[in-house]
């Protein structure tokens, strides 16, 4: 049986006759809490048996040391009253405050008008008891002398609500008997050894550790929670798209968030009073209040792109008005028009992670400042075929074997889809993306050439739902507590 | 985007074919219109903005009905010569400058129809009509009026009328002043001198474009024969309007007939309800789609999204609805043949060519620098880039005006980007203070400010540390040892006069003689102003 080193102590100290705490603390210098907690682990292990005794203390306290040198006021004073009618001049302090009170309650005095004032005359009965002892004092003595017992505490307790004059503690003494095991437990214990917690390096590396024996412990001891630091949780989501993305050979975007209309909206061929540019869902911006249209002669093509396929007189003035960009594919529109002006190659292949915003109130719904990912194509040759394909890789490598699509709009694709996953632990097909192939009018007038594939989702939406959040403000909010308990070990999405 | 909602069994009646629940959904689905809810006879679905045709229950059955296959390829529409004329006068050229009309005979108003014409004409203002201002449509009884019509702009004060829902005769100027419809449409036409006002042959005002139809000219149960009208901005869009809605009358059996629109020198019949006719190579659809369909399998699948395709060879000639002004050339023809031959059956591949992937080499930096922070116990917050002026400065009791400003913030409390992320962390902390310290925070993000008239953004490090002992030297250490691990040189110096800081705990932090960042201990009153209530030390560089 595997003893703790307090338990062999008490062991060894009981072997040798030492039946009570106080006799093995002796014995041993183990403290008392330890002595304690070694009897009552024994006791466990019914290698002993306890035996509580309560006993009741009584202490002197000052006023009752004091009453004792001195007797209590109202003897004193009734003393005094017996030999001569007192004023109440002639008391002291206590005398005053509390002898009259309790001398009156006893009957040993009474208190007389004269003409020369109020004065204390001892009665009869006054003068009889302070002849004798007062049984107060008597009780005071007892305590004083150790005698006070059981049968005193009645009194003790009437006495001690006075004032300060004496004080109780229960004392447990615990005294035990070896049982047969616990006899030949304690004959199994050897000599004792060095019992430690903690190894310092002089017992590593002075060898005293061979003589020490190191104590077990209880490996199911609660311990502290430590908080690691960690990414954000939508952070690691990130991660794993961007891995997805350079896994699959694409090369990753970069672009502003202040963005002008004519990328944010006219290169994607997005009619001048489309809904979408309206003050209610855009952020407009005061500071900077315009922005230049890099390129003339892209702006032309752009112009007329619009006039023709929308009918109506495109203005330079409305494409210049500087936004925070309402999707990544502004981005996207970017590039192409590098890989136009020849900057860029293709075919490539091109992603983006990053920050877009819309005018919108937040609520637990939504929010006015978010990510979205965007996957994009450069290639003559690509076909529609290529782009579900391309897509279908994207959601497997995401988690995602069940994958359907359905006809969608955008504005500026063509053909145009909603993607579709199966959520296996929920058992329902969730929408998880658009995609499509840009149209003519948008490529022709980038790049030049067609079609650009392209395909993008929301990343906080997803994730909402496979966390099981219902808000998805909390993304930005940093609940610490949120982000401690988030597990990095999971996969979101 | 626009929900539409019918009655099942009046959808039903309309597609003529029974469908089950299942196969309405799918139906709705593919037609591109996808089912939003359905409980008991009410369904709802939604419709993207390039098929205005099927705002309303009429639109949506004929797209099914071809799709089911009960009435495959282009419906066409006869429309006779009613022989009335409408003049457009040259005063409405800058106010309201379109206007196309219909007459409508025999219509038989059931309590459907007229859901769904409500319902029509509602979505279609704003659709396609942008809230009215780009086309406003309007509704009468043709019995009560007489033709030649005439649109025009007039002094508001000069002509009266007594509109919808009022009972007296009110001049325009009073109608937009007191009528519900006039108040809140009043902006379209509140800017200019002249209003538009359509009258009959007795000058009878029909209405008082876009904002309200005068109660004279009402449509009534017993209405038999109906006006039309679409006013508006745009030509194309006033014409598609009217072409739509006259489309659902004559679904439901109504016959449509033309009028006669004089503009200027220009003769316009209205509504137009011939074809569009677009040209497309089978070869070119399907090098854009993957398939190897010849042009007549092309012309069979056009068949069930409503056209009617001619093959000949390798060439198509598509003819489409005439509300289908989404159709700008092949490209969209490729489309409804790859809606027909159903995207989920399309034998999917990869792209061709071989390419290599390449991270943005910030994206790789900043990993690198999240790994430094996340070793020394930093949680990563990600915070929002806009932000308002109080939090921004007012609350870290400085001041600036280099901040990206937005023109048409919803609310007071997101007007700029911000400048600087330590704002961002201390607000962190305000709504943690019941979870355990220490608490150590920090964030890799972009900030955005003016320099000069050009926005800048640059990308950014900062953390926090929030304790009872948080101190000064919490973020010396930290810095230095994010500095040593970036192996990027650097020197302290003193940060004086920042008023977030206390003063002499604040150090700059110059890296090849410029300054890059700062730490130190937030000043008291900062964090009185952020509700923090344990001291903060906070460190922020710039990362380019």
């Amino acid at each position: 049986m595997a003893l703790h080193q307090y338990e062999r102590a008490v062991l060894k100290a009981a072997k040798n006759g030492a039946y009570d705490v106080s006799t093995v603390q002796a014995k041993t210098g183990l403290k008392k809490d330890a002595v304690l907690k070694a009897v009552q682990w024994l006791a466990e292990k019914k290698a002993l048996r306890i035996k509580e005794e309560k006993k009741t203390e009584f202490k002197l306290e000052a006023e009752g040391r004091d009453f004792l040198e001195n007797g209590f006021p109202e003897t004193r004073l009734t003393k005094k009253a017996a030999e001569k009618n007192l004023a109440f001049t002639e008391l002291s302090a206590d005398e005053k405050r509390f002898g009259i009170s309790w001398a009156k309650k006893l009957g040993w005095i009474i208190i007389m008008p004269t003409d020369s004032g109020k004065v204390i005359e001892a009665t009869p009965e006054g003068k009889k008891a302070v002849k004798g002892e007062y049984a107060p004092m008597k009780l005071l003595r007892k305590v004083a002398e150790g005698r006070a017992s059981e049968a005193d505490q009645k009194e003790l307790v009437g006495l001690s609500k006075r004032g300060n004059l004496v004080s109780f503690t229960e004392e447990v003494t615990v005294t035990f008997n070896l049982t047969p095991e616990g006899s030949k437990l304690a004959g199994e214990q050897g000599e004792m050894v060095q019992e430690l917690n903690q190894l310092n390096k002089s017992q590593i590396v002075t060898g005293e550790w061979k003589k020490a024996r190191l104590r077990e412990y209880n490996i199911k001891a609660p311990s502290e929670r430590a908080y690691p630091g960690k990414k954000h949780p939508l952070r690691q989501v990130i991660d794993r798209i961007r891995g997805i993305f350079l896994e699959m050979g694409f090369e990753e975007m970069k672009g502003n968030m202040v963005e002008s209309s004519f990328w944010n909206f006219d290169a994607l061929f997005q009619p001048q009073d489309h809904p979408a540019r309206e003050l209610a869902d855009t952020f407009y911006l005061l500071k900077p209040d315009t922005m230049e249209i890099p390129d003339p002669e892209l702006e032309k093509r752009v112009r007329e792109t619009h006039e023709k396929g929308w009918k109506y007189q495109w203005k330079k003035e409305i494409a210049k008005q500087p936004v925070l960009r309402t999707h990544t594919t502004a981005v996207s529109a970017r590039y192409l028009a590098e890989t136009g002006s020849k900057k860029r190659k293709a075919p490539a292949k091109y992603f983006l992670i990053g920050k877009v915003y819309r005018n919108e109130t937040v609520d637990f719904k939504h929010l006015a400042e978010f990510q979205q990912v965007d996957g994009i194509i450069v290639d003559e040759n690509a076909t529609f075929a290529d782009l579900l394909g391309i897509i279908k890789e994207f959601y497997k490598k995401l988690g995602f074997e069940k994958i359907r699509f359905r006809p969608s709009y955008f504005p500026y694709t063509e053909p145009s889809l909603e993607i579709e996953v199966y959520y296996e632990e929920r058992g329902e097909w969730m929408e998880l993306g658009g995609a499509g192939i840009f149209r003519p009018e948008v490529c022709i007038p980038l790049w030049g050439k067609y079609p650009v594939l392209a395909w993008g989702l929301s990343l906080e939406r997803p994730v909402m739902l496979s966390m099981g959040i219902n808000d998805i403000r909390t993304f930005y909010r940093n609940d610490l507590s949120w982000l401690r308990d988030t597990k990095v070990g999971k996969e979101w999405i | 985007m626009a929900v539409i909602n019918f009655s099942k069994k009046d959808f039903l009646s309309l597609v003529g074919k029974e469908l089950s629940d299942q196969e309405l959904d799918d139906a709705v689905s593919m037609i591109g219109a996808p089912l939003d809810s359905m409980e008991g006879d009410e369904v709802a679905v939604e419709i993207t903005p390039d098929r205005p045709d099927l705002l309303c229950v009429e639109g949506i059955a004929r797209a099914v009905r071809a799709f089911a296959g009960v009435e495959e390829g282009l419906k066409t529409y006869e429309a006779a010569d009613s022989g009335m004329e409408l003049k457009v006068d040259k005063s409405v050229k800058d106010v309201r400058p379109f206007i196309a009309a219909a007459a409508v005979k025999n219509v038989e108003l059931t309590d459907e129809l007229v859901a769904s014409l409500m319902q029509l004409q509602e979505k279609l203002h704003d659709t396609l009509g942008r809230k009215r201002k780009k086309v406003s449509i309007g509704v009468y009884d043709l019995d009560t009026v007489q033709a030649p019509f005439v649109y025009k702009a007039v002094k508001p004060e000069s002509v009266e009328f007594v509109p919808l829902e009022m009972n007296e005769r009110m001049n325009m100027h009073q109608i937009l002043e007191k009528h519900p419809k006039g108040i809140a449409f009043a902006e379209i036409v509140k800017e200019y001198e002249n209003y538009p006002v359509l009258m009959d042959k007795y000058g009878k005002v029909l209405s008082f474009p876009p904002i309200i139809n005068s109660e004279d000219t009402r449509v009534t149960p017993e209405t038999k024969n109906l006006f039309i009208d679409c006013t508006g901005s745009s030509y194309y869009a006033v014409m598609d309007s009217l072409q739509i809605i006259c489309a659902a009358l004559a679904d439901r059996g109504a016959r449509i007939e033309t009028i006669l629109v004089r503009d200027g020198r220009k003769k316009i019949v209205s509504p137009d309800l011939s074809p569009i006719k677009t040209k497309a190579s089978a070869n070119k659809i399907n090098k854009l789609l993957g398939l190897d369909l010849s042009a007549g399998e092309m012309a069979g699948l056009l068949g069930k999204l409503g056209h009617t395709a001619k093959a000949k060879k390798k060439s198509l000639t598509v003819y489409s609805p005439f509300y289908r002004n989404d159709l700008l050339h092949w490209v969209d023809v490729a489309e409804d043949v790859a809606i027909a031959y159903g995207y989920n059956n399309i034998e999917t591949t990869l792209p061709g060519f071989a390419s290599i992937g390449k991270p943005d080499p910030t994206q790789t930096r900043d990993d690198k620098i999240r790994q430094v922070m996340i070793g020394m116990g930093y949680c990563e917050t990600l915070n929002w880039y806009i932000t308002n002026e109080e939090k921004n400065y007012s609350w870290m009791l400085t001041e600036g005006d280099d901040a990206v400003k937005m023109k048409n913030p919803l609310t007071s409390t997101l007007t700029m980007m911000r400048t600087w992320i330590t704002p961002s962390l201390l607000e962190v902390f305000s709504i943690n203070k019941s979870e355990k310290m220490p608490q150590k925070i920090f964030e890799v993000g972009d900030v955005a400010t003016m320099k000069g008239e050009e926005a800048v953004e640059e990308r950014k490090l900062a953390g926090a540390i929030i304790d009872a002992k948080a101190s000064f030297n919490d973020m010396k250490s930290v810095v230095e040892t994010v500095m040593f691990e970036m192996d990027w040189e650097h020197e302290l110096k003193e940060l004086k006069n920042h008023p977030s800081f206390i003063p002499g705990r604040a150090a700059e932090i110059i890296c090849k003689g410029k300054a890059i960042g700062f730490f130190g201990e937030i000043h008291p009153q900062v964090l009185n102003n952020f509700g923090l209530e344990q001291p903060t030390a906070v460190f922020e560089l710039y990362l380019e």
